[in-house]
């Protein structure tokens, strides 16, 4: 605002601490500088005025305050534009009998002050010391009140035990409450406020009983360090945390009181990532369903000691291993990303789908050789979709009713059920040349690349329109490849799993990126093309299974045309559904006006 | 020449810098004062000023007055027979257009330039009206003044060579200020401004007018105070003199005379003291708003000037005194401080060689800001939380920014609501105007709006939205939301007003006494109706004589006989 020239230099004077050079440097360029005449030269005067003062009015608070004085009946602490006495000033016109009602207030101030600092407590003695000197006459008088006010600020703010009974008195009496944000408000009246403040919060902790009070309690008293780890490690949300950061800003001396340890403990977890309760459970229950898979290999009842014992071990042993595989190997490198950016990750985070493919390549090609190898790779495929989960962020908080197609996991599932159950249908047919490792992997591919689509999609918008259209061209072009390819290599018996998993992955690009399309004619356009990509692509599977392949393993199966057709229904169901759930969360969410 | 011009509620007066010093221009009645009173006679034609008052006592539907009350609003009075509606505006403007009528015959040339007073806690729509009131009077409105930095002037703050700390608490007919300001160097800084709009001598009058209807009410068969607009213009003008005579005598009667009869009711000091407690507290608050804000030390004021009729009650004088514990100054009359305030605002603003150089500065006595919208931690929505954008009590003009940015990824258009108050809630508030401006969709919520409101010298607010991302710029003049007044509109009015016929001015003094021998004649029963009546057609008859030296002998009589009746004539 003040340009080139520096505060001192807008008002032609050296920089200096005296107020009254600094009053006359700026009358004298006001002068010059009319606020009728210049309004823009005049805001910059009038700031380059006012900052000099309180630079100079900060000087002198200090030797202002290194010479305290009785804090009874205290100096008013300057604004930042402060009004100076100047010595050679006239006295003002004296009062009718300033000494009577001085002295009067005087009195009664000191009163209140020694029932204060007395011995013994003796509240009633206090509120009617209180009261008679908040009614009496004198404070008619608007210099003495001033006084007073400060007076009582300074000594209610050295007092502040004893004092508490009369704080509410005093605050309402010279209405500090609602003088909250105004700058006339003296430093002491502040410190006044801030403990009733406190007082108010303390006694809300002891009256209601929910998280936040819990969370205070739990702050405050001294615990098991492993209990609260373990506690603070398995719940998903954090009211600690939330009570730390509340008291640091809005209640300093409770946050003062707090012990020292606990604070660097939590601050200490605020910085590690930790696992959420959510995926501490779908890690559970991942690692349980492949030990079953695994485990359904042996056969016979006389096993089942082993096997549960075996079911167990790799159980526990392998939630283990999820859970400081999310620790350490997605969490943390998360954290340090999402610390140098606000926002969604860049591109090399937005095709966190990508490896799920890959990953779901090696499971496929496995799945004929090494069965637990299989294992250990779904698990790695797994990770890799909470990673997608997780970078693209939490879920959000669920809530029932209308909200239910709201929460992204709802929508993912009706999204992603059809695919799910075609995919089911299909592993039904081909019997175990899937093998259930590809199908977890897939169903998790899937759902990585629906939580990794809105980052994907806010990569995708940036893109113009032209590189866009490139992209849905190539996506286009890379369907109808398949489809030759699938065509051609279909007597390859290698190729299989390859050709599978690459038009897997087509169809969910097909299916990914029509979305981010402008809507309008276009949007139909393009997303009919795709639609009929992805349609071609599954017809063109199906039927170079049919066409290749031990005819005797499909002759029970229904008819290429049946699965052909049973896909359309379901990929119609799902779009469909999209739309509509689309659709109605834009509408839930237009704007009142 | 530039005159100033104070436009009060019960009156106005009219001011100018001449000769080295600022002196009020008397109006075709000899006074210096002129009551804010517009009315129509029989004939449809035009009666401002103490006449008018008159008629308010005695065509209560003819007359109009306190209207400055009513400034910037829509509320139209309906005068005459054939119940023309004027707007408040356009009776403040009539009145600016006897006063410069009578400036011109003063001065002997014709005046374009004015100075307009108002009180520093108007708002901006009231603003706009005072000074369309201007406009249509055909004045053009060099600028408006504060009434309370008018007064510091008026007590030659400007003069001082030494810093002075005024404190200004003006007590007029219908608004109380308070201002606190401080001279040094020859800059007159207004450090604090605040107020309340709703307090004036009026309502001390409305505290008489209360005691008497509760006294006489059922005997005069009134179911409400203001239900008859005879009976409660009566009451009003007879609690008015009762109030004025209670500032120098221990008691004073009310006397009504209602369909034959004549119903009194006796006031004593300690009672009209006791029974306007509440309002004399009212006083204290704008008071202590205003020295916290200044951040100005109560002990360090060097002046306390009184300005504005009502001050003249000791209840209020006596009040102030208990404020400060000192006696206020009071060595300008405090009905004409303001007047000769804006006189010496015209010297200043024409630049006189005879003034010293001073400048001022002034604030804006309140918030102004936009009505914005959070969300809560729960995802529900907040609305109407005003954010201030330029906070009370900034030096003016001032222009500062914000800031803002949708909530709604999906927003197309934002809306600003522009609001002036203190309070934290729109609802509170005073909303000036809103303006729309479009957002990319898509991305709305990473968007961000700078609001910036400029606030001119002039108390008129200008505010401009701008988006740097898109470049968009919509700009807002606040203007009255419901009409927006071209030019055209305004000379429309200027010309239907000027067709209201004036009579000449030689014929005020004449008419201002017919009126008031009307209302005293209203007023009055029996023998001294009578009596009033015969000597209200002598001197129709004198008059039309045409006889200069025997009208002006029977008006020297008949102004003699009211003033036995009546009590003296009071501004």
């Amino acid at each position: 605002m003040t340009g080139s020239l520096s505060i001192w230099g807008v008002l032609g004077i050296g920089a200096t601490t005296d107020m009254r050079e600094i009053r006359r440097a700026y009358a004298r360029q006001l002068k010059i500088t009319h606020p009728e005449d210049d309004a823009s030269g005049f805001q910059e005067l009038r700031f380059a005025y006012e900052r000099a003062m309180q630079l100079a009015a900060q000087s002198t608070l200090e030797a202002a305050e290194a010479e305290a004085t009785a804090p009874a009946m205290s100096e008013q602490v300057p604004k930042p534009v402060p009004a100076p006495v100047p010595h050679d000033q006239p006295p003002p016109v004296p009062a009718i009998a300033p000494d009577e009602e001085l002295r009067e207030a005087t009195e009664l101030f000191s009163a209140l002050e020694s029932a204060l600092r007395a011995e013994l407590q003796d509240l009633p003695a206090e509120r009617r010391a209180l009261d008679r000197l908040l009614q009496s006459p004198a404070l008619q008088r608007l210099d003495i009140q001033q006084r007073v006010e400060f007076g009582l600020a300074a000594l209610l703010a050295d007092r502040i035990p004893r004092s508490d009974q009369l704080l509410y008195a005093v605050v309402t009496y010279f209405e500090w409450d609602k003088r909250e944000s105004e700058g006339s408000l003296p430093v002491a009246a502040r410190q006044v406020l801030a403990h009733l403040g406190d007082i108010e919060f303390l006694s809300s902790i002891k009256k209601i009983d929910d998280r936040n009070t819990r969370a205070y309690q739990r702050l405050t008293t001294p615990t098991w360090p492993w209990l609260r780890w373990l506690r603070a490690h398995l719940s998903a949300h954090h009211p600690e945390l939330e009570m730390l950061q509340y008291l640091s800003h809005q209640r300093p001396k409770l946050f003062a009181e707090i012990p020292r340890e606990t604070v660097m403990w939590w601050q200490r977890f605020a910085q590690r990532p930790g696992p959420s309760r959510v995926l501490f459970w779908l890690g559970l229950w991942i690692s349980v369903l492949t030990t079953l898979g695994y485990g359904s290999g042996h056969a016979g009842e006389e096993h089942w000691r082993q096997h549960m014992l075996e079911v167990l071990a790799s159980g526990v042993g392998i939630t283990a291993l999820a859970i400081l595989a999310k620790l350490y190997v997605l969490d943390w490198p998360t954290l340090l990303l999402h610390r140098h950016w606000n926002g969604p990750p860049p591109w090399k985070i937005a095709l966190c789908w990508l490896p799920v493919v890959i990953v779901a390549v090696f499971g496929a090609l496995s799945t004929q050789t090494f069965g637990w190898v299989a294992w250990i790779f779904a698990i790695i495929a797994c990770a890799a979709a909470l990673w997608a989960l997780y970078v693209t962020g939490p879920m959000p908080r669920f809530r029932w009713g209308r909200d239910l197609l709201e929460v992204r996991a709802v929508r993912v599932l009706l999204r992603n059920l059809p695919f799910l159950i075609y995919l089911l249908v299909l592993q039904g047919q081909a019997g175990e040349k899937f093998g259930t490792a590809l199908l977890v992997t897939m169903g998790l591919a899937l759902f990585a690349s629906a939580f990794g689509r809105p980052v994907q999609m806010h990569y995708f918008m940036r893109l113009i329109p032209k590189v866009r259209m490139e992209i849905l061209v190539c996506a286009l072009l890379g369907v109808l490849t398949l489809g030759a390819l699938v065509l051609v290599l279909r007597a390859n018996e290698a190729a299989k799993p390859w050709l599978i998993v690459f038009a897997l992955a087509m169809t969910l690009l097909c299916r990914a990126l029509p979305n981010p399309l402008p809507k309008g004619r276009n949007f139909e356009s393009w997303t009919f093309a795709l639609f009929m990509g992805g349609v071609i692509a599954s017809v063109v599977i199906t039927t170079a299974f049919r066409l290749d392949g031990p005819v005797g393993e499909y002759n029970e199966s229904p008819t290429p045309l049946m699965l052909f057709v049973v896909f359309l229904i379901l990929a119609a169901i799902s779009a469909i559904g999209r739309e509509m759930v689309e659709t109605h969360r834009a509408i839930r969410l237009a704007p009142p006006s | 020449m530039i005159i100033g011009i104070d436009l009060g509620t019960t009156n106005s007066a009219v001011g100018i810098w001449r000769d080295g010093k600022a002196e009020l221009i008397p109006n075709s009645l000899g006074h210096v004062l002129t009551p804010s009173a517009v009315s129509l006679d029989d004939q449809g034609e035009l009666v401002v000023g103490l006449a008018a008052r008159e008629r308010q006592v005695s065509h209560p539907g003819h007359t109009a007055t306190a209207f400055k009350r009513y400034m910037g609003s829509r509320k139209a009075t309906t005068l005459g027979k054939k119940r023309q509606a004027f707007l408040p505006e356009e009776l403040s403007a009539l009145v600016l257009r006897s006063l410069k009528a009578d400036a011109e015959a003063f001065l002997g040339e014709p005046v374009t330039d004015a100075v307009i007073t108002v009180p520093a806690y108007f708002n901006d729509r009231q603003r706009q009206a005072t000074r369309r009131a201007g406009q249509l009077a055909g004045l053009n409105v060099e600028r408006l003044l504060n009434e309370p930095t008018a007064a510091a002037l008026a007590y030659g703050i400007h003069q001082k060579d030494v810093e002075t700390r005024f404190l200004v608490f003006d007590l007029g007919g219908g608004t109380f200020d308070v201002s606190v300001l401080e001279l040094f160097e020859g800059v007159i800084e207004v450090r604090a401004s605040t107020g309340d709009n709703q307090l004036g001598g009026e309502d001390f009058n409305e505290l008489l007018i209360d005691m008497f209807y509760k006294a006489n009410s059922k005997a005069m068969e009134l179911h409400s105070k203001q239900g008859n607009p005879a009976a409660y213009q009566r009451m009003r003008d007879q609690a008015e003199r009762c109030r004025r005579k209670l500032s120098t005598e221990p008691e004073a009667t009310m006397k009504l005379a209602w369909k034959d009869q004549e119903y009194s009711h006796t006031v004593t000091e300690e009672q009209f003291a006791k029974s306007a407690e509440l309002l004399i507290e009212r006083l204290r608050s704008p008071v202590l708003r205003a020295l916290r804000d200044s951040g100005i030390r109560v002990d360090t004021l060097n002046e306390i000037v009184l300005v504005g009729g009502a001050t003249r009650m000791p209840i209020v004088r006596r009040a102030v005194t208990k404020m400060f514990g000192r006696f206020p100054a009071a060595q300008v009359n405090p009905d004409e401080a303001v007047a000769l305030g804006a006189a010496i605002q015209a010297g200043l603003k024409a630049r006189d060689a005879g003034l010293r150089e001073v400048v001022l500065t002034d604030v804006c006595p309140y918030s102004l800001g936009v009505g914005t919208s959070e969300r809560t931690p729960g995802g529900a929505l907040r609305t109407g939380i005003f954010a201030p954008i330029i906070e009370r009590n900034t030096l003016i003009p001032a222009s500062r920014e914000r800031p803002f940015s949708p909530l709604d990824d999906k927003q197309s258009l934002v809306t600003f609501t522009i609001y002036q108050g203190e309070s934290r809630n729109v609802v509170d508030n005073i909303a000036l105007g809103s303006m729309s401006i479009p957002v990319p969709p898509g991305r709305a919520s990473q968007t961000v709006v700078n609001v910036r409101f400029t606030y001119d010298i002039n108390g008129l607010l200008e505010v401009e939205a701008h988006i740097p991302e898109t470049g968009e710029r919509r700009e807002l003049l606040i203007m009255d939301d419901d009409t927006r007044i071209s030019a055209e509109e305004v000379q429309r009015r200027r010309e239907s007003l000027a067709k209201l016929k004036v009579h000449p001015r030689d014929d005020d003094t004449n008419r201002a006494l017919i009126a008031r021998g009307e209302r005293c004649y209203e007023q009055s029963l029996g023998e001294r109706r009578e009596f009033i009546s015969r000597f209200l057609s002598q001197f129709v008859t004198v008059i039309e004589s045409q006889d200069l030296r025997a009208i002006e002998q029977a008006r020297v009589q008949f102004t003699k006989a009211l003033d036995n009746l009546d009590g003296e004539t009071f501004l």
